[in-house]
């Protein structure tokens, strides 16, 4: 628990709003080139 | 062996079977009847209690408690109660007997404490939540649990092939923790839960059939069938380092992947992977203090996440609607929901004073304690997308954001008082955490509101509300459909269906119809031979010895030729 990001106070301040941007550019960019689908997708089944 | 050694289980199986010979109107009250039994046996259970009996020349043991199947015990019968009144108002005997079916199996695996029992119960699990999703009564429910129960005969089968090899191996059914890696056996049975606790990439099922299921369905499901693998995980695989990683993907898989969704109750689903990836995780830690937190995140997440599914429940129950797209502006309509609502996704966030908070901290300490950082690091960002995705997004886009003029019906007041009583537990826990460490395993030193963790938790909140407030544009919701890894079976599924079903189909179709001309042909030909010999072409007449007698004639020509000849014949041999 002695690493620098442990002992620099705003880290986690940082973390939670970079962290937070990371997760939503990551899901909305899936989201949009491989993972959103019409509705109808799997219908042939 | 005390007096009063009666499995939990027992009672919630015999309601299952009683509750459809009483009469309609006192099922509901039956059903919370039997699981207050349930829990009042809970808790009256000393410690060290044990029933066990020779069967088949094997030790039975039905009922086990220790503190950790009593810990879980607690917390299954107690969410099964809530659930009852929440579904009070409920006239369907099929989902009611499912539901304690469910609960029955729960507690049974709960405090199995031989491999036998622990697997009859864990399928008398998969069996009844599959009723619950079929309960729904729709074709997508219907696809959704049929593929259900293809993972869980698939996990089923891998338990019961590792507890068969396990059981020759060691030559006991009893139920101990197994040491990492030892055989195959151990890691048949390691799969075959891994399946039941949604472990990515076996947790398809889940996302797929949590949000059709019927609105008290999800709720019943959503505590019982990843929680009672998580016990069984810390049971039997503490300190498997797997698990460890394991876990941390799940956690940030499933919040990545509920940030995506639409739909309110697949959001939770998600998002029932990611909290399973901490309780998984601090399992693969092995250290005390890794098994109390993930002992304690259990407890508090099967609150929490039954509450939010409670609240999603309402939100279907009374517009109809659980997408995202579709719903918003309910703030009004629906305060007291959205306040039930945001208890729940408070705790499940950790903010301080929720029950969250004095749990998930104490898994992710741990792994900073066992000098896992970056396990540690990754656990808080998807506590990061926890709070983003159940406890802003969701929120933000259900009942406030755009109001598209919905008017709820009202709800049955039942349905507030579970979930009345399941946040109250929410917070009662995180205001005074020692009534939830009282019941851990082993012994707890850890301070949840300790200052540096206070103000870490706090930073990380803030700021994350901050970077959703400056994005909330891109985290619009958008109507279709996400992939998964299903993906892998579902897309080809139609080419496979041609390929070794329509195909082989097919080709016995073919085989038949050529095969019945040919019999047909012959037949002909038996029935009529002068056929083969191109008399009578076209006619279909069978064979008789009429329609073919030779001419008179023909006869008398025959036999004056014959006479003929043996007269010739008598005159050459005559000289």
């Amino acid at each position: 628990m002695n690493q620098w990001w442990n002992r620099l106070p705003i880290f986690f301040s940082l973390f939670g709003l970079f962290g937070c941007l990371l997760l939503i550019a990551l899901s909305w960019g899936l989201g949009k080139i491989l993972l959103r689908k019409n509705e109808r997708y799997y219908d042939h089944e | 062996m005390n007096e009063l050694a009666l499995p939990p289980a027992v009672v919630l199986l015999a309601g299952a079977l009683i509750l459809p010979f009483l009469a309609r109107r006192l099922r509901s009250s039956a059903f919370v009847v039997f699981t207050l039994a349930a829990l009042a046996l809970v808790i009256l259970l000393p410690e060290g209690a044990r029933l066990s009996f020779r069967f088949l020349d094997n030790d039975l043991v039905p009922l086990r408690m220790d503190a950790l199947s009593r810990v879980f015990g607690l917390v299954f019968a107690f969410i099964a109660l809530a659930g009852g009144l929440y579904a009070f108002h409920l006239r369907d005997t099929g989902q009611q007997c499912a539901a304690l079916a469910l609960a029955g199996g729960a507690l049974g695996v709960t405090f199995a404490g031989d491999l036998l029992s622990f697997y009859v119960f864990w399928e008398m699990m998969a069996a009844s939540s599959v009723i619950l999703i079929w309960s729904s009564r729709n074709r997508e429910a219907r696809h959704a649990g049929l593929r259900y129960i293809f993972y869980h005969v698939f996990g089923g089968g891998l338990l019961l092939v590792g507890i068969l090899m396990q059981a020759g191996r060691s030559g006991s059914l009893a139920i101990t923790a197994l040491a990492p890696g030892t055989s195959a056996g151990a890691w048949l049975i390691l799969l075959g839960l891994a399946v039941n606790a949604a472990v990515v990439p076996l947790h398809t099922w889940l996302s797929d059939s949590y949000p059709k299921a019927t609105v008290t369905g999800a709720v019943f499901l959503s505590a019982f069938t990843t929680k009672t693998a998580v016990y069984a995980l810390a049971r039997m695989f503490p300190g498997w380092e797997v698990l460890l990683w394991a876990g941390v993907v799940m956690a940030l898989y499933g919040v990545v992947f509920a940030v995506l969704s639409d739909d309110i109750r697949a959001i939770l689903a998600y998002h029932i992977i990611s909290q399973v990836g901490f309780m998984v995780a601090g399992i693969g830690l092995g250290t005390e203090m890794g098994l109390n937190g993930s002992t304690a995140h259990a407890f508090s997440v099967i609150l929490s996440k039954a509450l939010l599914f409670m609240a999603a429940g309402l939100v279907l129950h009374t517009t109809g609607r659980s997408r995202l797209s579709e719903l918003g502006g309910l703030r009004s309509r629906q305060p007291a929901a959205l306040v039930l609502y945001m208890i729940a996704a408070f705790s499940i966030s950790g903010l301080p004073l929720f029950n969250g908070f004095i749990s998930k901290a104490m898994t992710i300490s741990a792994a900073g304690e066992a000098g896992q950082e970056a396990a540690r690091l990754l656990m808080i960002l998807a506590s990061v997308g926890t709070f983003l995705s159940v406890g802003l997004k969701l929120p933000y886009f259900t009942w406030f954001g755009k109001d598209r003029g919905l008017k709820p019906e009202k709800a049955p007041l039942n349905m507030y008082l579970g979930m009345g009583l399941t946040a109250a537990v929410c917070l009662l826990h995180g205001l005074r955490p020692g009534l939830l460490y009282r019941w851990l395993p082993y012994p707890v030193s850890y301070r949840p509101y300790a200052w540096p963790h206070l103000s870490e938790t706090v930073q990380l909140l803030v700021l994350t509300m901050a970077a959703f407030w400056l994005c909330r544009r891109l985290l619009e919701p958008h109507p279709g459909l996400l992939l998964d890894v299903d993906w892998f079976f579902r897309r080809p599924a139609g080419f496979l269906r041609k390929v070794f079903v329509q195909s082989p189909g097919r080709l016995f179709d073919w085989t038949t119809r050529i095969a019945s001309v040919a019999v047909r042909r012959g037949a002909e030909f038996r029935d009529n031979p002068y056929r083969l010999a191109g008399r009578d072409p076209g006619s279909r007449a069978k064979y008789s010895q009429d329609r073919y007698r030779p001419q008179t004639r023909t006869l008398v020509t025959i036999l004056l030729a014959v006479f003929v000849l043996f007269v010739i014949i008598g005159l050459i041999m005559s000289r």
